[in-house]
């Protein structure tokens, strides 16, 4: 047997582990998740990006498993797509390959990085980078890399409501270069928004959580 | 009766006063009905660049975001609407012969000439309130208020005014747009004193208009320098209260440059009407 062959062997031998480890900790907070059917939440705003102005905006967010999200606000509300609604769910183990990055201390407990490959290259899949707490299996951080050029990264902070312990503030950090200016052809201007970056505060309150909300509310979604 | 209101309601006798209004109410009603027929599709359109990015709630398309819309007609037909009227006030008299009947009465000439240029100030307001009233009327039965999204070329690119601040910067911006249009008014009047027909008044300030925006929008350095002396250049004033924040500095800066134009039409229409030699 030459060195190659036992090189291959090892590797066959270590990559399955590697994944698999990857998969324990992303399934244990999807655990931590799991008994969430549905929620309603207040949510606040606060947007601090280079291009955009706007005052705070609210709305209520409404949630229910595995991935109906629809919002009601009185005026104009945005939100980042990515982190806006934390649902472990969303990172389905059968469509990523899981790596685990390194392990590390995330405000004095232990914590893993973990990276989320596509399996596939369709449109709206990216790669993920998630940080997992071991102690309370809480995703602490999202990274994402939406297309080259664009970034977002999330730092999340929880409260427990009624047992669970959901998201009471995001810290988003955005980068999301060029913005398509197609849409403002109605002004009847061209512009390029090349400096669409800054952080975006969003702030979660009133929680309730499996109250049984009806399909209905989600039949005309909001969210564009 | 005031020297004032009888030059209004004789300006209000001409049936060409009324083009004007029939004008933005035709244009007012039937871009309103266009986007309301197309409102989904415009509503995608209007969100396609963010909509990746971000979960969006809310209409953006509302009666403010359309009325900030229909208000770039400002720059299109209304100059043409001002001048169709301004341009006639004293040529269209000088040609049908009243003007010496008028100028044999007591009041001065100034004072005459005052009179009849309040008057194309007052039609100049009037149809720019119709416009706005009209605008937001419309807007808000067939779209409702709402939050005021504008996209600016300036940073920040994306601007949002909630609907309380967008009511009222609405109203300002028209305001605003009356002392733009106002100017225009000033220019055909001036023209008007100059010749005995309306046609060469209203034509000559449209094109001097017209040429000026050129001159002011053509990317050349060499033409920079005369930015600042073009009357166009400031006609965007209106544009400047619907950002945000809003820079009072600059819409001074503006206001006073257009009421600057508006002294200066007006000093050099009246000094050519008081030394007229008036024949017919």
């Amino acid at each position: 047997m030459n060195l190659l062959s036992i090189l291959f062997g090892l590797l066959f031998l270590v990559s399955p582990p590697a994944q698999n480890e990857g998969l324990k900790y992303l399934d244990n907070a999807i655990a931590k998740f799991k008994g969430i059917k549905g929620y309603v939440v207040d949510v606040k705003v606060h947007l601090d990006l280079e291009a955009v102005k706007a005052p705070d905006m609210e709305a209520k967010v409404y949630f229910k498993e595995p991935d109906k999200v629809k919002i009601d606000s009185k005026g104009l509300f945005f939100m980042p797509r990515e982190v806006g609604v934390i649902n472990p769910r969303k990172f389905n183990p059968d469509k990523y390959v899981i790596q685990v990055l390194d392990t590390l201390t995330y405000e004095g407990e232990p914590a893993v990085r973990l990276s989320l490959t596509p399996k596939k290259d369709e449109s709206g899949n990216h790669d993920i980078v998630l940080t997992i707490d071991e102690k309370d299996w809480l995703i602490r951080e999202i990274g994402t890399a939406p297309s080259p050029g664009r970034t977002a990264s999330a730092k999340i902070t929880y409260g427990e409501f009624d047992g669970f312990m959901m998201p009471v503030k995001v810290d988003v950090k955005l980068d999301i270069g060029k913005v398509n200016t197609q849409g403002r052809e109605f002004e009847g201007r061209r512009m390029q928004m090349n400096q669409m970056k800054g952080t975006v505060e969003v702030y979660y309150s009133n929680y309730k959580i499996n109250t049984g909300l009806s399909d209905k509310i989600f039949e005309k979604r909001e969210e564009q | 009766m005031s020297l004032f209101s009888i030059e209004v309601k004789k300006t209000f006798r001409r049936w060409r006063t009324y083009i004007g209004f029939v004008v933005v109410a035709g244009a007012v009603i039937l871009l309103e009905v266009i986007i309301k027929l197309n409102e989904a599709r415009m509503a995608q359109n209007f969100s396609h660049g963010m909509s990746g990015d971000f979960l969006i709630s809310g209409s953006m398309l509302n009666a403010w975001v359309i009325t900030a819309f229909i208000m770039n007609s400002l720059y299109i037909h209304v100059p043409f609407l001002v001048a169709l009227v301004a341009g006639d006030m004293v040529s269209s008299e000088a040609t049908s012969g009243t003007l010496r009947f008028i100028l044999i009465r007591p009041p001065s000439r100034s004072k005459i000439f005052t009179a009849k240029f309040f008057a194309m100030l007052f039609y100049t307001a009037l149809l720019i309130l119709f416009m706005g009233t009209l605008c937001i009327g419309i807007g808000l039965a067939f779209f409702g208020g709402g939050d005021l999204i504008r996209f600016q070329t300036s940073m920040p690119h994306i601007v949002i005014l909630p609907a309380h601040d967008a009511a009222m910067s609405t109203v300002l911006a028209f305001i605003a747009a009356i002392l733009s249009m106002s100017v225009v008014g000033s220019l055909a009047f001036l023209f008007s004193t100059l010749v005995d027909n309306s046609i060469g008044p209203i034509i000559g300030s449209i094109a001097v208009v017209i040429i000026s925006f050129v001159i002011g929008s053509l990317p050349f350095e060499f033409l920079e320098s005369l930015r600042p002396y073009l009357f166009t250049t400031y006609m965007g004033i209106w544009q400047l209260l619907l950002n945000s924040p809003v820079d009072w500095g600059e819409v001074g800066k503006y206001a006073l440059a257009l009421l600057g134009y508006d002294a200066v039409f007006f000093a050099i229409a009246c000094f050519v009407f008081v030394r007229k030699d008036i024949k017919s």
